[in-house]
């Protein structure tokens, strides 16, 4: 028997290992993960050095912790202006973008609206940012305000599309066994989008990473860890640089972890059936 | 109230739970509307097999779509149990659709009792009957199994069970046997036809396999299409119960023959 009749002659999905199994993998893998941090850690010590090279421009690790160490009052207080910038925004970017992508996903009507969303996806909206930190001043709700708009958009595009890909048939079923449009909402139509909702989430969410470091780095009066990087850069002060990164880095890794961890919590089970539906002939 | 006799081969005379008359439906597409039913009448009395049949394109689908109140035709009356409707009518009419159209996110038990669940009937009551249909449906042990843990068939017999706890006057299936390979699909009309002897409801059954249509039925009304019209409705006088032997006599054959003529003179 060949591979691929095997695998067509299980309709039965076995996709998922059994549980202590995936849990073997899965802690495999992030040892190799841990092996390949700690590889990398130990080359940002080593090349400076054995390079010799000038200390304006790539510093040892050791040095960027020293650095971070001498500078830790004003870092530890630009982190609240940037988590709390961060999180405000994430939840305007969240909201609006649920929200909104669900009545122009489920209204015909207001389709066209996506077209113009699409096309603002691709402009580098931080073009504006001069602007908005004119209007408002450069402080947090310039930042909040940017922030949003720039997480806004994914959030809004894939919550719509989540809500147009909803089989029609699961629409119909329902609508034949008496459902009210409330129900259709609740039982049917947020449930069977909800996977491609969370990922969008997870995409907006680094996009509002992304939105207030570079307020911050673009306005040198906003405050925060990206006002910060770029005045150690003026000041040629490479091991703070360096050392900022690294908090930067941090958040987007706590972030995008646990954005990751709901979505597989939420979406992955949901998702995985939706696609081994037989397609409609 | 008359009944329209098209050209049946003997009157109706059994007052229908059924009926659509002076259907009328076209498609809006960028080049205008294209007419997918024309004049189409259709009925079915109480307790009765009818099946629907014709090439692809003849509309067969759309017909039950409306059958069931989820198309509304461009012109065309609907009637069930003697009333006339709009929009679908949960507690009288049950639809399987071809692909099961399970909710993914829930059990076979809860898929079931679903309907159940949207009138807001108590969860004892909901969980008691969807575990009674589910063993009808010969999944007793799959309550808690998922859509995706699931063959084809059974995702099938889940489809059929939900469509049963409705109580339903009209059962009406749009080929819900039409992705399942050969020898399953024969399994599962066998076993149709054993859970309609208990039910003993009117059945709509679409299906482009013509054995399947003739197997099944009491009578099958055939197709045509562009526009898309009944041309005949022929009565399958086979006895009943049906052994699955039954396709290889000589007048199962002449019956499934003179269907697939009707079909083929059409085109």
């Amino acid at each position: 028997m060949s591979t691929v009749d095997e695998v067509r002659g299980r309709p039965v999905a076995d996709v998922a290992l059994p549980e202590p199994e995936r849990d073997r993998s899965r802690r495999t893998l992030l040892g190799w993960r841990l092996a390949v941090v700690a590889l990398l850690l130990v080359c940002w010590e080593l090349v400076p050095r054995l390079m010799s090279a000038p200390s304006a421009f790539i510093v040892p690790l050791s040095a960027s912790l020293r650095a971070g160490a001498d500078q830790w009052s004003p870092i530890v207080g630009s982190l609240w202006p940037t988590l709390s910038a961060i999180l405000v925004a994430l939840v305007f970017a969240w909201l609006v973008g649920i929200v909104a992508g669900f009545v122009i996903g489920t209204s015909p009507r207001l389709r066209f609206l996506l077209l113009i969303f699409g096309a603002l996806y691709a402009v580098p909206l931080v073009v504006v940012y001069p602007l908005i930190s004119v209007w408002l001043g450069p402080g947090q709700v310039s930042k909040v305000l940017f922030a949003s708009l720039y997480g806004v958009i994914p959030v809004l595009l894939t919550t719509a599309s989540g809500v147009r890909s909803v089989d029609e048939g699961l629409r119909r079923s329902a609508q034949s066994m008496g459902a009210s449009p409330r129900q259709l909402l609740t039982k049917v139509l947020i449930p069977a989008a909800l996977p491609v909702v969370v990922s969008g989430l997870r995409l907006g969410g680094g996009l509002v990473l992304i939105a207030v470091i570079v307020c911050e780095m673009l306005a040198s009066t906003s405050g925060g860890i990206g006002t910060l990087i770029t005045a150690y850069r003026v000041q040629f002060n490479a091991g703070a640089v360096y050392f900022c990164i690294l908090v930067v880095l941090a958040f987007a890794l706590v972030m995008d972890q646990t954005l990751g961890a709901i979505e597989r919590r939420v979406a992955g089970d949901a998702a995985k059936t939706t696609r081994t539906q037989p397609t409609p002939g | 109230m008359t009944i329209p006799q098209l050209n049946a081969e003997r009157p109706l005379t059994d007052e229908a739970v059924i009926r659509v008359t002076g259907i009328q439906h076209s498609y809006h597409t960028a080049r205008g509307p294209v007419p997918a039913l024309e004049n189409v009448d259709v009925s079915a009395g109480p307790k009765r097999f009818v099946s629907i049949v014709g090439p692809s394109g003849c509309g067969k689908s759309t017909l039950l779509m409306i059958l069931a109140g989820l198309i509304t035709p461009t012109a065309g009356d609907r009637y069930v149990a003697g009333a006339k409707v709009t929009g679908p009518q949960p507690d009288k009419v049950a639809v399987a659709f071809q692909d099961a159209c399970l909710l993914p996110w829930r059990s076979a038990l809860d898929n079931v009792a679903f309907p159940l669940e949207l009138r807001k009937d108590p969860r004892a009551e909901r969980e008691a009957r969807g575990r009674e249909l589910l063993e009808k449906v010969g999944l007793a042990g799959y309550a808690d199994r998922y859509p995706r843990e699931l063959s084809g068939g059974m995702r099938q017999r889940v489809a059929v069970a939900r469509a049963l706890i409705q109580r339903p006057a009209v059962l009406l299936m749009d080929e819900p046997f039409g992705a399942l390979d050969e020898q399953t699909r024969m399994d599962m009309g066998e076993e149709l036809l054993r859970l309609w002897d208990e039910i003993h409801n009117t059945v709509i059954f679409v299906t482009h396999n013509l054995a399947e249509a003739v197997y099944l039925s009491d009578e099958v009304i055939v197709m045509a299409a562009r526009p898309g019209r009944v041309v005949e409705r022929v009565l399958i006088d086979l006895p009943r119960p049906r052994p699955v032997e039954i396709t290889e006599t000589e007048k199962f054959l002449h019956l499934r023959n003179r269907l697939w003529r009707l079909i083929r003179s059409q085109e």
